[in-house]
């Protein structure tokens, strides 16, 4: 077997390249590095989640796939995996931790191939991290009632834990299509009575519903959401 | 002889003028004849047309009955005319219940919209029920539009602006910037009147800096990326014209998630739509290439389509024609350098049957590429199709597909498409309750045209997925697959190829307060049953908790990969521990951000033993929320920090930059 390794140092980065003939069967043929938006750039705001870079990668042959996600240098993640003669292949940097998008200016992503051997300028993908406000989603936990449960809507107070800086809350009921709720309502309180006339003329007994809710800052931006949770009213 | 693609750009810039020309043509019409409303309040408020009972109790103050309001907020006031006499109101305003949200003043009620209301048709109902217990309605409907000009109008917009010294660096590091300087432009536009509609959204960069920045950076004002939409729509007939950053999607095995710069005009009536459009064939970045649109039509790739419903749009049927060249590859592409060119043309029909659960696809396609226009061979023809079939009933999913993609067939524009493939993928889902289980078997193989210089290869795959979702906060998953590759129609002197693969994966989440735990293990095999006996195995373990708190989040995880090469007898492991956390305090004026990750890689043979660090932080203080027409400036230690140590050459190093950053946003929005 033949090996030789490289060390490059740039800003933390120790790589290796093995080649070795057990690679030898496998041959990428072709990496494009992209995000969300199909490009190989993206502009993001600060703290903005959940950034993703994914590497379209085909290849010819059968063998064991061994490379790296770094980020300006840093290695964020490594990546095994066994490649069979098909489709191509899609990889992508993990959610947890997602790329960081703290830092104002040009990052660059690269998926590091370090076997098979193959002597390739490694395609780079640039995010832009802007000034800018992402509020963070947070979860809003809903308490009362509990989900499928069977309930008498005018005994029943929807109710949920409040999250701090608040300005509303949006309760949601839905029937089927979850972008076009049936009913809707706003709230300082996290809590909600469904008012009577309401009953009357936008639900059914005997019916399965879902609802949600939603926060909101005083900017209207969203800064919370709960799960879907089902009911049913008697 | 071939023929070098002749240079287009007359075309071009006619299709150019054209897209400019429509959008004009239409916009000045629009702008002409749109209705001058008459100003708030100047529609005249009928009375409403209420029982008397109920008028004698709710007085709509404003809006009034039918009027027309402009502006973007509205604000809706009644009162009530005997309080004594009413136990409890409720007001709905398009659905959604305003009630607890409105504010009182004596016997007034009033509410400001929180978003801006969407022009159009609205309707306030206010239901009272009197002391007696009789219930009474009063509904009102008004419009509204956001200027007098148009119907909607709206512009948000965000400069942000970043100044970055760098404080302190390692001696020996030279290419990192002593300082840099960045301004940028997020812009999102939109207009609306009648059927006209028309948007505009961008980011614009300006960067300087003390060093040359690298590609696809450039010094100076660029566009990072833009998109110009207008749209007009009467009864039937629409058409729309967008110029700029585009997603194209044809279909399937032609053009599909094709990003380009460019422009799209498209027509429609009814079910039936023909649409042409233009875009730069490289990725293109910054203002270098312009619209996309002008330039040889080597750089270009042409396309028009149509598509057509039928049935109560049971039925869809496409088609498309694409032809161009490429000279390079786009910027995050590595992979085949010539310049070539080529053309498409595909059709495809979907039908959906018993209220859309089956569900009927199939597309053919045929393909003329050059893979190389510099060499002597000319360009090769092939075709694609496939077939596939989606039933849902009751609890089950079953999904079926045939497809046939010939060994020449490439689509310009579209290189990530697979060729030389032939196979039928089958599917089926249950789901239960709290249980989900999936099958899947598939079988492919290449070589479809049985050239006798090469071997063909039969990958035979089934798979078992299951997750269980019945306890409360938890989901757990299981994976299990395996493939079987064997060769067939060796040539001569060729050993058969036979090689299975098995994967087993397992992950579980748990959510405990604050706390979401996550878990994922993965065992995989190649065995290769070749006289070469190559045979791999990799094992992966993953542990990534995760503590949200109001102003603090902390996401370590921990990663640990080993493989075994049986060829060399040797083991490969690496474990990988991240810390990443952000959060808080004294109310958001002192921000935190910290990610780091630590890499330890060894081999059973003791030739490698090596770990590296990587932190990056960031320690920021809003110095005010506002400061005349600066929103929350800034000051930020901004760092990064570096150290490898390879134990076998007992080498180390170690790198630092620190920068000081002053950051700003002004949002301006109208």
């Amino acid at each position: 077997m033949k090996r030789t390794s490289i060390i490059l140092i740039g800003f933390c980065v120790l790589g290796f390249w093995m080649q070795s003939a057990e690679a030898a069967n496998l041959q990428l043929t072709r990496i494009q590095l992209r995000f969300e938006n199909n490009r190989a750039t993206l502009t993001v705001k600060n703290r903005q989640p959940d950034v993703q870079a994914f590497a379209d990668i085909l290849f010819t042959g059968t063998g064991l796939l061994q490379g790296y996600w770094q980020v300006d240098g840093r290695l964020i993640a490594h990546v095994n995996k066994h490649l069979v003669p098909g489709k191509k292949v899609t990889l992508s940097t993990p959610l947890k931790p997602a790329l960081p998008t703290f830092s104002e200016g040009p990052h660059i992503v690269m998926f590091v191939v370090n076997r098979p051997a193959q002597p390739i300028p490694f395609p780079k993908a640039l995010y832009y991290v802007v000034p800018g406000e992402t509020p963070n989603v947070a979860t809003v936990n809903l308490t009362q009632p509990l989900s499928e449960s069977e309930i008498d809507p005018l005994q029943t107070t929807f109710q949920w834990e409040g999250q701090p800086k608040v300005a509303t809350y949006l309760i949601e009921f839905i029937d089927d299509n979850p972008q076009k709720p049936l009913f809707s309502a706003i709230t300082e309180k996290p809590e909600y009575v469904l008012p009577q006339p309401v009953l009357k003329y936008s639900f059914a007994k005997n019916q399965h519903y879902f609802w949600r809710v939603r926060s909101f800052d005083a900017s209207y931006n969203v800064i919370g959401e709960s799960e879907i949770r089902e009911l049913r009213l008697k | 002889m071939k023929k070098n693609p002749a240079s287009k750009n007359f075309l071009l810039k006619t299709v150019f003028i054209f897209f400019i020309s429509v959008g004009v043509l239409f916009w000045i019409p629009s702008v002409l004849l749109a209705q001058d409303p008459a100003p708030e309040e100047a529609t005249p408020a009928e009375e409403p047309a209420a029982a008397p009972t109920v008028a004698t109790i709710i007085r709509l103050i404003h809006p009034a009955e039918g009027a027309l309001v402009i502006g973007k907020k509205p604000e809706i006031r009644f009162a009530l005319l005997d309080a004594g006499s009413v136990k409890g109101i409720t007001a709905i305003l398009d659905g959604t219940d305003i009630t607890n949200v409105m504010k009182q003043e004596g016997a007034e009620f009033s509410f400001k919209p929180i978003a801006a209301l969407a022009s159009g048709q609205h309707t306030l109902q206010i239901t009272v029920v009197s002391q007696d217990g009789q219930e009474l309605v009063q509904e009102a409907a008004f419009s509204s539009r956001h200027t007098e000009r148009f119907e909607e109008a709206t512009s948000d917009n965000e400069i942000g602006l970043v100044y970055k010294h760098r404080v302190a660096k390692s001696d020996y590091i030279h290419t990192e910037v002593k300082n840099r300087f960045d301004a940028t432009l997020s812009s999102n536009s939109k207009l609306k009147d009648g059927g006209f509609e028309t948007s505009f959204t961008t980011n614009a960069h300006y960067a300087d800096q003390n060093l040359p920045i690298a590609e696809p950076e450039r010094k100076g004002v660029n566009l990072s990326n833009f998109l110009w939409q207008t749209k007009y729509t009467k009864d039937k007939f629409s058409t729309g014209s967008d110029v700029g950053d585009l997603q194209l999607n044809e279909t399937p095995l032609t053009v599909a998630g094709l990003a380009r710069r460019g422009g799209q005009l498209a027509f429609g009536y009814d079910n039936y739509e023909v649409h042409g459009f233009v875009v730069r064939s490289k990725e293109l970045s910054g203002f270098n290439g312009g619209f996309g649109i002008e330039g040889p039509s080597n750089e270009h790739i042409l396309g028009t389509g149509a598509s057509a419903k039928f049935f109560q749009e049971k039925m869809l049927l496409k088609g498309t024609y694409i032809a161009g060249g490429e000279k390079e590859n786009s910027f995050g592409t590595w992979g085949d350098v010539n310049q070539r060119r080529g053309r498409a043309a595909g059709g495809s029909m979907q039908l959906k049957l018993f209220d859309d659960k089956l569900i009927f696809d199939s597309e053919y396609a045929e393909t003329n590429y050059d893979g190389d226009t510099s060499d002597i061979y000319d360009a090769e023809e092939d075709e694609a199709y496939n077939y596939g079939l989606s039933w849902i009933y009751n609890i089950l999913s079953l999904k079926g597909s045939y497809q046939y993609i010939g060994p020449k067939y490439a689509v310009i524009g579209n290189a990530s498409t697979q060729n030389d493939y032939e196979g039928v993928n089958l599917e089926g889902t249950a789901s239960f309750k709290t249980q989900t289980l999936t099958l899947g078997y598939s079988d492919c193989n290449d070589n479809v045209k049985e050239n006798e210089l090469v071997p063909q290869v039969t990958t035979t795959a089934a798979k078992a997925g299951y997750t269980f979702n019945g306890i409360e906060n938890l989901t757990l998953g299981l994976n299990y697959d395996r493939s079987k590759q064997e060769s067939a129609l060796e040539p001569a002197g060729t050993d058969p190829i036979k090689v299975y693969t098995t994967n087993y994966s397992g992950s579980i989440n748990y959510i405990v307060w604050k706390l979401n735990l996550g878990f994922t293990a993965g065992h995989s095999v190649q065995d290769d049953r070749m006289p070469t006996d190559q045979d791999t195995e990799t094992d992966t373990y993953t542990f990534t908790p995760a503590l949200t708190l109001d102003a603090l989040t902390v996401t370590p995880s921990y990663s640990y990969n080993s493989t075994w090469d049986k060829s060399t007898l040797v083991t490969t492991d690496t474990h990988t521990t991240g810390l990443n956390f952000n959060g808080h305090f004294f109310e958001n004026r002192l921000l935190y951000d910290f990610a780091g990750t630590h890499n330890r890689t060894e081999t059973s043979d003791r030739l490698t033993d090596n770990y590296t660090l990587g932190l990056t932080y960031k320690l920021t203080y809003v110095l005010a929320e506002k400061f005349g027409v600066f929103t929350k400036p800034s000051i930020s230690i901004d760092g990064r920090y570096g150290s490898t140590h390879d134990y076998i050459a007992n080498t180390r190093t170690h790198e630092k930059v620190v920068f000081l950053v002053f950051s700003s946003i002004l949002p301006f929005s109208f």
